[in-house]
Parts: C-alpha cells; sequence; structure tokens
C-alpha cells in the first residue's frame, strides 16, 4: 500500500507543481492565522486534539477489536454497497437492462407461486385451524389400481356423526350445483350446497350477521326451510341490506328464510364458490335419491363428508377407530362377510387440488416458469460477463493493487445482488399486474378471491432474486478473478474479449434453446387446439345453443312444461337471427337416455358387447337442420311420424355399422323393451351421420338413433330447446328474456351455448397454449435482449478489427453479414439443442396434447424460424451500427 | 540486545515519530499536530512551521500518512493528514527504537 501512495504522491508532485505549491501557502496561511488566535486566547478548542479526542485512543483500540471480530465489516459492506450503487448508476442503460429482464424472469416465477401456493399449499379461507379437518373418503380397488372414492351414502355419513368420541364435528354436502332463484321475469340461478350435520361448525366458519344452521334445522328427520347466503350473494341479491335476516328467497321453487350471511373470507369448502347453503333436509328437489328415503338409502352414494378430529387424536387412531364402527358401507345384506373399504382422511388442502384439469396444468406452467427463470439467470450472466470483460482493466488494476481475489469477487457479487434485489422489487410490480390476468384465466368462477402480495409471495420473490442473482453472479465473478487478467492488463485489452467467449457462446445457446423449447410447447397445445376444432364432430358446435329450465316436481304439471317448452320454441323463432329450433329429450355433449333394445328377436346384439345400449334422442323433425347433423342415407323424421303412425328412427352411421354389418339397414327393425305394448317394430328409416355425445374426444363413435317425441318412450317434460343461430353469443340475453316470459312462474331458464358444454374439456388446452405462449414470448423477449445485447458486446470488442476492415475498403452490408452470419451460427446450434430438449421433454407434455406428437416437425421448424428471425433482428442492429465506424477515429484512439 | 548506531537524522526521525504518534490519534491539520505536541511537552519542544510541514510532506511522500482538504469545525479550510497502516508500522519500529536508544542513552549518562 505504502508503495501505491508514495507512488501517488510523487505523481502529483510531478505534474502538480503549481498545485502542491499553492497547497503548501495554503496550510502556512492557515498555521499562522491559528497561531495568532491562539496567542490571543480566541482559538475555539474545537480546532484541536482535544482531551476527547484523546480518549480517542481508546476507540480505536475497540475498533481494532472489533474489526478481528469481524463486526466492523459492515462499514466495509456499506461502502461496497455505495460503491455498487455508483457504478451502476453510471451505466444506466446495461442496469435498466438487467433489471428489465430480471423483472420479467422473476415475476413470472412469483405469479406462478402465488397461484401454487393458493391452491396447493393453503387450506381454503375461512377454516378455523384446517389441519384439523378432514375429508373422509374411501379406498376402493379398480382395474388401474386403488384410489380413493369421495361420495357416499347418508346412512354412512350418520355413522361417522355418531362417532363423537372420534370426531367433534362431522359433515355432509352435495354441491355446489346450480339451482333456480325465483320464477318468472325475476328468475336467477345461484351455486347452492345442500348440507347436513354441523357443516359450518366443522369448518369452524361463523355468520358475519344472524347464525348458522341449528342442529334441529339440518336434522334429516326435521329440517326447517332456512338459508344463509354468502358475502357475495348478499352484495349481489340484496345489495349488503342490513336488514336481510328473515328475508324469503325461493330456491327452486320452495321459500326459505335468510338467518346468516357469512363473512367475506369464507366462500365455501372447494375452489368453487358457494352463494347459498340449504339444509339437506329441507331442500327437497337438490337432494339425490328417492323421494323421502334418502336418509336410509344405502346404495345411492352421493355426498362428501368432512370431520374434524377430536383434539389431542392421532389421525391415524381416529382413522383406525373411525373404520371399526363404520357398517353402512355394506350395501346388501349378504355383503356382510366381505373386507369393508378402508375410510381414508386426506387434508382439505389435498381434496381440493385434486383431480382439476387446472392443477395438471399450474404445476406444468410451475415448472416451465422455473425454466424461464434459468433463461433469465444465463441472460443476465451474460450481460455480467460482458460488463466485467469490459471492465477488466479496471479489475486488473484492482488486483495489481494488491485488492484480494476475494473481495473482487465480494464486490462483484454485491454488486450483482443490487441489481437481483432491484430487479425482484421490479418483478413484484410485474406480478402485481400478472396475478390477476392469471386469476381471470386459470380460475374464473372460483372462490378465490383477492390476491394480495402477501408476505409469503415477497419473500419468495426476494429469495427467487438473491438465488438468480448469485447464479448469475458466479460465472462473471469467478472469470474477472481469474490471474490471466494481469496479462490481459499488459495486452492493453486488444484482444482477449475473443478468446474467451466460449462461456458466453454456451450461455447464449442455453437461453436460445429453452426458449425454443418453450416456444414449441406453445406450439403443440396451439396444434393440439387446431386438431380438435377440425374434427368433424357430426354437429354444429359454434352455432346451437341449448335453452332449459328445471321442471321440478310438484311445480308444473308434465303437460304445463312440454306447453312451456312448445310455446319457447313458438317466440324463439320469432327472434331474427334464429335459424331453426327443436325440441329433444337429450342433449348432445350433456346428457342422454338409454334402454335395452332387442334386434331380431334377440337381447345380445351381434356386433355389440353385452351390456351395451345405444342412447336414444327424442327430437322433433327439425333436430337435424339445427344441430347440422346430416342424413347419409334415406330420410329424415317427419311430423307424419306421429303416434298414431307407425314407430321410424333414424340411427347412426355407427350403430348401422355395428348392428346390421355390409347391409343396407333401411328397412331394418328393432324393439325397445320397455315400450308397452311392444311395438311390433320400430323401423329404420335413415341413417344419420355420427355425431358426438359426451365430448370432444371419444374413443369410438357413439350407438345412437333418434325418434320423434311421439312415438319414443321418453317423457316429454325432460326435454329441452335447441336452437339454431347465426351469432349465438350476441343473442343469449335475447334468447333469455323471450324464453324466460314464456310463462309467468317459470323457473331460471338457462341458455347456454353448446360450445360451452365442453369449454371445460377445451381448457387444458387452451391453458396450456396461453400461458406457454405468454411465457415463451417473455422468454423470446428475454433471448432477443441476449442475442443484441452479447452481438453489440462483441461488436464493441472488434471495433479496431472492423475499422481495419472498412480501412482496408471493407462495404457495410459486408461488415452487417459478417457480425449478423457469426450471430445466427449460435443460434441454429441454440435451434438444434433445443430441438432436442422438445424430442426429450416431449414425452411430459404428450399426455396433455390431443393428436399431436411432442416431435411435430411443423411446430419445432416455426418456432426455430421465429428465433432465429428474431436473432437476425436483435443482431441487426448493432451491426449496421458497427459498420458506421470511423476507422480514423478509432485506430487513433487504441 | 548489542547496540547498534541510530541511523539517520536522530531530530528529524524524532518530529516524524512525534507526528506519526499524534495523528494516531485521529485525523488532524497541521497546527493542531503543533500544539498537541507542545502542550504534551509543556512547551519543551518547540514544533516551528519550517520543520513541520516539511516533515509532514515527507511522511506523504512515504506514504505513511494521507492527506485532504476538508472544512474544520469552526468552517475554516484546512489539510487534514491520517495516519496510513504502513505509518502505525513504521511508528511501532520507531518507538521501539526510539526506547533502545532512550535507554542506551540514559546508561551512557548513568555511567558518566
Amino acid at each position: 500500500m505504502s508503495l501505491i501512495d508514495a507512488m501517488r504522491h510523487r505523481l502529483r508532485t510531478w505534474f502538480g507543481r503549481e498545485a502542491l505549491a499553492r497547497e503548501m501557502e495554503e496550510e502556512v496561511r492557515l498555521h499562522a492565522e491559528l497561531d495568532t488566535l491562539y496567542r490571543t486566547g480566541q482559538l475555539s478548542t474545537d480546532e484541536l486534539l482535544d482531551a476527547r479526542r484523546r480518549l480517542g485512543n481508546r476507540t480505536q483500540l475497540g475498533e481494532t477489536r472489533r474489526s478481528a471480530a469481524g463486526l466492523a465489516s459492515w462499514d466495509r459492506w456499506s461502502q461496497d454497497l455505495t460503491y455498487s450503487v455508483r457504478q451502476l448508476r453510471r451505466s444506466p442503460a446495461y442496469s435498466a437492462g438487467v433489471i428489465l429482464t430480471l423483472a420479467l424472469g422473476i415475476g413470472a416465477n412469483s405469479t406462478m407461486f402465488a397461484v401454487i401456493d393458493r391452491i396447493m399449499l393453503r387450506a381454503p379461507a375461512g377454516i378455523t385451524d384446517p389441519d384439523r379437518v378432514v375429508q373422509i373418503r374411501w379406498l376402493r380397488q379398480r382395474k388401474t389400481g386403488p384410489d380413493t372414492a369421495a361420495v357416499m351414502s347418508y346412512p354412512s355419513f350418520a355413522e361417522f356423526r355418531a362417532m363423537t368420541d372420534v370426531f367433534s364435528g362431522v359433515a355432509a354436502f352435495r354441491g355446489p350445483m346450480d339451482a333456480a332463484i325465483d320464477r318468472g321475469a325475476r328468475a336467477s340461478t345461484a351455486r347452492t350446497t345442500v348440507v347436513s350435520g354441523d357443516y359450518f361448525g366443522t369448518l369452524g366458519a361463523h355468520a358475519a350477521i344472524g347464525r348458522e344452521f341449528s342442529a334441529e334445522e339440518t336434522d334429516e328427520r326435521i329440517g326447517r326451510y332456512v338459508a344463509v347466503i354468502s358475502n357475495g350473494y348478499w352484495q349481489r341479491r340484496f345489495g349488503g341490506a342490513t336488514d336481510v335476516i328473515g328475508r324469503k328467497l325461493v330456491v327452486a321453487g320452495f321459500t326459505y328464510d335468510v338467518v346468516g350471511v357469512m363473512p367475506p373470507t369464507f366462500t365455501g369448502h372447494d375452489l368453487a364458490a358457494t352463494d347459498v347453503w340449504l339444509p339437506m333436509a329441507a331442500a327437497p328437489t337438490l337432494r339425490y335419491g328417492a323421494p323421502e328415503t334418502w336418509a336410509s338409502d344405502r346404495r345411492t352414494f352421493w355426498l362428501s363428508v368432512v370431520a374434524r378430529l377430536k383434539p389431542g387424536l392421532a389421525p391415524e387412531a381416529a382413522r383406525t377407530r373411525a373404520e371399526r364402527g363404520w357398517t353402512a358401507w355394506n350395501i346388501q345384506p349378504e355383503d356382510a362377510t366381505a373386507r369393508p373399504p378402508q375410510p381414508v382422511f386426506i387434508s382439505m388442502i389435498a381434496s381440493r387440488s385434486a383431480a382439476r384439469p387446472e392443477y395438471r396444468v399450474a404445476k406444468l406452467v410451475g415448472f416451465v416458469s422455473v425454466l424461464l427463470l434459468v433463461v433469465t439467470c444465463a441472460n443476465v450472466a451474460n450481460l455480467l460477463l460482458a460488463r466485467s470483460l469490459s471492465r477488466r482493466r479496471e479489475i486488473a488494476v484492482r488486483l495489481a493493487l494488491g485488492v484480494s481475489r476475494g473481495r473482487l469477487m465480494t464486490l462483484m457479487l454485491i454488486e450483482a445482488l443490487v441489481l437481483a434485489l432491484c430487479g425482484g422489487i421490479a418483478a413484484l410490480l410485474v406480478a402485481r399486474w400478472s396475478i390477476p390476468i392469471v386469476r381471470a384465466t386459470l380460475f374464473a368462477g372460483t372462490s378465490l378471491g383477492e390476491w394480495p402480495l402477501d408476505v409469503r409471495i415477497v419473500g419468495f420473490t426476494t429469495l427467487v432474486a438473491v438465488i438468480a442473482g448469485l447464479l448469475a453472479a458466479a460465472v462473471p465473478a469467478l472469470q474477472a478473478s481469474n490471474p490471466r487478467l494481469i496479462e490481459n492488463l499488459k495486452l492493453g485489452g486488444r484482444d482477449g474479449a475473443l478468446h474467451r467467449s466460449r462461456t458466453r457462446t454456451v450461455l447464449v445457446v442455453t437461453q436460445g434453446a429453452l426458449c425454443v423449447a418453450l416456444l414449441a410447447g406453445m406450439g403443440l397445445f396451439v396444434r393440439s387446439l387446431q386438431r380438435i376444432g377440425a374434427q368433424h364432430l357430426g354437429l354444429d358446435m359454434a352455432r346451437v345453443v341449448v335453452v332449459g329450465f328445471d321442471a321440478w316436481r310438484g311445480q308444473m304439471t308434465p303437460a304445463e312444461v312440454v306447453d312451456a317448452y312448445v310455446e319457447m320454441r313458438r317466440r324463439a323463432m320469432g327472434i331474427p337471427g334464429v335459424e331453426s329450433a327443436s325440441l329433444s329429450v337429450g342433449v348432445p355433449l350433456r346428457s342422454q337416455y338409454s334402454y335395452p333394445i332387442v334386434v331380431n328377436g334377440s337381447d345380445s346384439i351381434p356386433g355389440l358387447p353385452r351390456g351395451t345400449t345405444p342412447y336414444i334422442y327424442a327430437v322433433t323433425p327439425e333436430f337435424f337442420r339445427t344441430m347440422g347433423t346430416r342424413i347419409v342415407l334415406g330420410r329424415g323424421l317427419a311430423e307424419t311420424d306421429n303416434a298414431t303412425a307407425q314407430p321410424v328412427a333414424v340411427v347412426s352411421e355407427y350403430m348401422a355399422k355395428r348392428i346390421w354389418p355390409g347391409v343396407s339397414p333401411l328397412g331394418k327393425c328393432f324393439k325397445i323393451k320397455i315400450l308397452r305394448p311392444t311395438p311390433d317394430c320400430i323401423s329404420v328409416v335413415g341413417v344419420a351421420e355420427d355425431s358426438r355425445r359426451l365430448g370432444l374426444v371419444e374413443e369410438e363413435p357413439a350407438i345412437q338413433y333418434y325418434m320423434t317425441l311421439d312415438q319414443s318412450p321418453l317423457q316429454h317434460y325432460q326435454t329441452s330447446l335447441l336452437v339454431r343461430a347465426l351469432s349465438p353469443e350476441a343473442m343469449r340475453s335475447d334468447l333469455q328474456k323471450v324464453a324466460q316470459a314464456t310463462r309467468p312462474n317459470l323457473p331460471y331458464v338457462e341458455v347456454q351455448l353448446l360450445e360451452d358444454l365442453v369449454a371445460r374439456e377445451l381448457r387444458p388446452w387452451r391453458l396450456g397454449a396461453r400461458m406457454f405462449g405468454l411465457l415463451g414470448a417473455l422468454a423470446l423477449v428475454v433471448a432477443a435482449v441476449g442475442a443484441y445485447s452479447v452481438t453489440q458486446f462483441t461488436v464493441s470488442q472488434r471495433r479496431q478489427e472492423v475499422s481495419i476492415r472498412v480501412a482496408l475498403g471493407a462495404r457495410g452490408s459486408e461488415i452487417v453479414s459478417l457480425v449478423v452470419r457469426q450471430a445466427l451460427v449460435v443460434s441454429l446450434v441454440s435451434c438444434l439443442v433445443g430441438g432436442l430438449f422438445v424430442v426429450l421433454g416431449g414425452r411430459f407434455v404428450a399426455t396433455l396434447l390431443f393428436q399431436t406428437s411432442p416431435r411435430d416437425a411443423s411446430v419445432l421448424s416455426i418456432v426455430m424460424a421465429v428465433l432465429l428471425g428474431s436473432t437476425i433482428v436483435a443482431a441487426w442492429i448493432p451491426a449496421v451500427r458497427a459498420s458506421r465506424v470511423d476507422p480514423a477515429e478509432v485506430l487513433r484512439s487504441q | 540486545m548489542p547496540d547498534t548506531p541510530v541511523r539517520g537524522d536522530l531530530l528529524a526521525g524524532s518530529l516524524d515519530m512525534l507526528i506519526l504518534r499524534t495523528l494516531t490519534l485521529g485525523r488532524a491539520h497541521g497546527y493542531a499536530v503543533a500544539r498537541h505536541i507542545e502542550s504534551l511537552s509543556n512547551d519543551v519542544l518547540r514544533v516551528e512551521q519550517g520543520s513541520l510541514y516539511p516533515a509532514l510532506d515527507r511522511l506523504l511522500r512515504k506514504g505513511w500518512v494521507t492527506a485532504e482538504w476538508r472544512k474544520s469545525p469552526t468552517g475554516r479550510n484546512a489539510r487534514y493528514y491520517t495516519i496510513t497502516r504502513s505509518g502505525r508500522k513504521q511508528l511501532e519500529a520507531r518507538a521501539a527504537e526510539h526506547k533502545r536508544v532512550m535507554a542506551a542513552i540514559a546508561r551512557v549518562m548513568e555511567q558518566t
């Protein structure tokens, strides 16, 4: 150190003789001035080394000791910190680039963490002490292996409820499901859950206004017409009125008194929010099973059961006791000797997150966002590396001055961490903005309320930022402290950059490859969606609307219901834009009926596995035109196929092929077993093309046939109205109003697009395409920024070479192509490596795809073209800039 | 311990040592250093400008102190000196040397 100081002093003496002389003069003048003051007794003791400062000796001793103990290092840290901040402020463009990159990469991860935290790591909100609450399921053996079933019979629930030594509370529920509220023009729907037992007490949720249900109200033998509503429904339906308690609510035709409003935090046991809770015993049309026998019906499995374990009782002990006391699983008396199924307790968190397609996608996207973070780290490492190389002269000087390598690395780490933390803060802003978007796309209609940026998200973000900072800083820090830097100093920084670019190239290739993988992921999901859309479904999904209402028992007679539908159809036909409308019992993609049939006097139908029963649609003649299902042979149905005429049917192509292979089905005959008196024959008059029965993806076509309403055995009041319209979405509300006005006492009429019935099925693909697309776009931006900055850096390192070339007569376009070509080569390697990633990792997404191979060549080639294109653009800008150098200026400056 | 002769200018060397010792108490400007030495020695040791500033310059050059201009507590522009680590090492060596020399002188004086 002394040598350096002496050198510095000497330098100043040499170069600043005059300044030095001025300094000395000033010093002597001050001395004289102070001396005069001293002699006249006017000198402030502040000017001198006073007694207090003499004591300072001791402080100093203490400091030495502290430093030895490592305590004084805080001072050094804060010094380093100030230094880093100053360094970063000196190059705002670089700092902004790094912070932005980190903000995107970390922000995506924070968002995904928020999602996963909400749905997989936390119990539903508003449940007290959720660790003690379990869902009771039971283990069953299936061909595919053991799994657990959630639903059980009411007697089973009643047995668990009686185990007061095991559980402090047990509740059964069914729902949430849509139920009609009010009637006529004011009708609407609400998500309704029917409950039994101590539902609110078991979950530990208490009403904010009013009260929860009493034991009597939910008792299966008594039951009272009372309702508890959610805070959201209270706001929507009652405008948050304070006198809501005691008001009437008509649910599915029965009138209930509102007795309580739950707090906003409690929206039920499930992700799907509940608006209205009703006692099961007082909800005749919402409960399951035969009328009045459901409480003792052991055969019908329809209830989910939750229980709160008694305090101090271990879950396993509770489970064993519960298993011993459970006899109602035994449906038939002769099963008594069989081994009882095992009850299994599942935590509220696990029970909630099982089996929703969103979770599989969320998990996948979570994994993908980690990939994005890796891309980000690679990019930031690259930027740091480029910067440290451009600063290598400064670093070399520092090393020469005796700054230890460790301290130098500390400095670089601190700089990276400062950047990472700034990136983390920016990432929180990104998350704040993106969480609502993800919530809206991924979890529309769920009970997940507001997601504030809580401690967990902030903590996670900080952690990720620190890890990202350390990872990104590791490579450049190690390289920068390389002893060979001294040689660099000697070389004057003329080359060095070129032979050291291998690390950077590897980083660029890595991020490009991951970018290809992410974009390919998006491409595969989009391709799946395309393939699904391109399928021939045998019905016009985009054009058809399903209109219907709950025709509950006792409120309207079957004849009234049918009349209402006929009238509804007449009115619907009057709406401009409606092309045709048909009544139908059985709705494709929603619900169908089936009966055993007899062909040629035989129960077992040749060509069909035993027990297979075809599905029947009872329709009006316009059905085929409305649905867009083509008649491929014979005729469709006609008005003349009425109750007095000979019964006829139109069968599906597949049904014809399976039952009458190789021959024309026209004129063939089959019988429906339940028709009394059994008709001689239902003769086949036409063949309709195959159409989807359940969903978009069916392993084999459905075996189905069509008859007129009058000739079919189906009950007419189970009908729905199918409407074909030019633009179904636009006329949805008109249709609802017109249909609702058909009868003054009509319950809520639901208008659904046929497309909506399969929306849930499409969700995983849509989600996958969207999320991969978003993350892929982010990765592309990050990779482009990376390619840009690296090219920029390389170009700046090669200024001399470029100027010599220009001086020797190279044209600008040659320089540009030289630079761009190099970037392209790197990008091509990225494409190859990325393609390899896709091929290897493809099987993880293969199950989520539809008729699309993870190695889909067109997807891969498009993605690669996108990456190459973006690379060209990213490299073009610095290349053009480089080609415009003034060789004379550059060569002079070096 | 064998006696070795004191090298260099004893007086000049002593002033350096006194300045360095004073600066271990903290950063100070030239006048404060002079006053400190004079008051602690009960004005026995007089530190003149003519020797003080060349001595400080010498210490600067050897890298044992550093200097910077800053405002004094009374608002004057003054050049403050701070002892460096090598300055402290030097002080230790000088102090040991000094002790040895003083002991030698004392021994000689008592014998006579």
